[in-house]
């Protein structure tokens, strides 16, 4: 028994040959295989490259139709005079602002004054017949005409130089 | 497992392990750094490694000496002077006359002997690496030492 354990601790003195592992491709390859084999990163990879992908195609300038060259064009080297459409005609269609539009708002607005102002004119070139004169009859049609609204001054040019109330100026006179 | 264990895995156990594997196929070393990567590779480690990397190690030692036999009818093998221990000789022993001896041993006995001399296994270890019984594993060791003490 004594010499199969001695042969035992011979024989374990051996050390046993490694033979071709390479230790440190072993351990890389070990540190490539500890990493796991997680794929969501590629998939969130692919993902974003399909998303960029598909943001080039959209944003890719698409080419302009080149305009027909003619005489119409050469002469267009001018600018376009600029027609202007008078207040009470409709713009057209394609360039109609919807009624909430700030502009549609303003040029009502305008036309309301506008239309204001022409039937205060009209108003002012008759002449206003009071009931008592009409009563009267005859001779009341030469009257002067009644002073335009605009022109009527709420305010007089100077103030009354008086330095009385109205009573002791009477009595002063 | 981190990289300082594994390391410390490979050189303590790297030779014996390719010994262990050569007992059964001629490229041990791949059939280690396949048992190395698997150990790497697994979600949970095992309770005891060293086992684990004998059982997978002589598993697929196994399935390497199938394949190597189908492959040896259709190639010629050209053999080369394979060393089994690094040293030449040590204490009186020259590992030439080990190695003949070894091969001599039925493989199951060789397995055993590896397993308890290089290995640092215990038999209840090697009897599960091995598939038998404690006392079998037991047996093989004391056969095999016993023939080995004859030829040495």
């Amino acid at each position: 028994m004594n010499d199969n354990e001695s042969l035992a601790n011979r024989l374990s003195r051996l050390i046993p040959n490694r033979g071709a592992i390479d230790r440190d491709s072993l351990i890389f390859a070990a540190g490539r295989a500890s990493a796991g084999k997680i794929r969501v990163w590629k998939g969130l990879v692919g993902s974003l490259a399909a998303t960029q992908l598909l943001t080039l195609v959209f944003l890719w300038p698409r080419p302009v139709a080149p305009a027909a060259v003619g005489p119409s064009s050469l002469a267009g080297d001018r600018p376009a005079p600029i027609e202007w459409l008078p207040s009470d005609r409709p713009a057209p269609a394609a360039s109609q602002p919807s009624e909430d539009s700030p502009f549609e708002l303003a040029r009502m607005q305008r036309e309301l004054l506008a239309n204001e102002k022409a039937r205060l004119r009209g108003a002012s070139n008759k002449t206003v017949v009071p009931h008592a004169m009409g009563a009267l009859g005859g001779g009341i049609s030469q009257r002067p005409p009644v002073r335009e609204i605009f022109d009527e001054k709420m305010v007089p040019d100077a103030p009354p130089l008086r330095a009385f109330p109205v009573v002791v100026s009477n009595l002063l006179n | 497992m981190d990289s300082h264990e594994f390391t410390r895995l490979l050189d303590d156990h790297g030779g014996p392990l390719v010994l262990y594997a050569r007992q059964w196929c001629d490229s041990p070393e791949d059939v280690v750094q396949e048992a190395l990567l698997k150990l790497v590779a697994v979600q949970q480690p095992p309770r005891q490694v060293v086992a684990w990397l004998y059982r997978v190690v002589r598993n697929g030692a196994i399935d390497a000496a199938r394949r190597s036999r189908r492959r040896q009818k259709r190639e010629t093998v050209t053999l080369r002077p394979v060393h089994w221990f690094v040293e030449d000789q040590a204490e009186g022993l020259t590992a030439e006359a080990a190695t003949e001896a070894l091969q001599t041993l039925p493989v199951d006995q060789r397995e055993v002997i590896v397993a308890r001399l290089w290995g640092g296994l215990g038999f209840e270890e090697i009897a599960e690496v091995a598939g038998c019984s404690q006392s079998t594993a037991f047996r093989r060791y004391t056969a095999g030492i016993e023939s080995l003490r004859k030829l040495l």
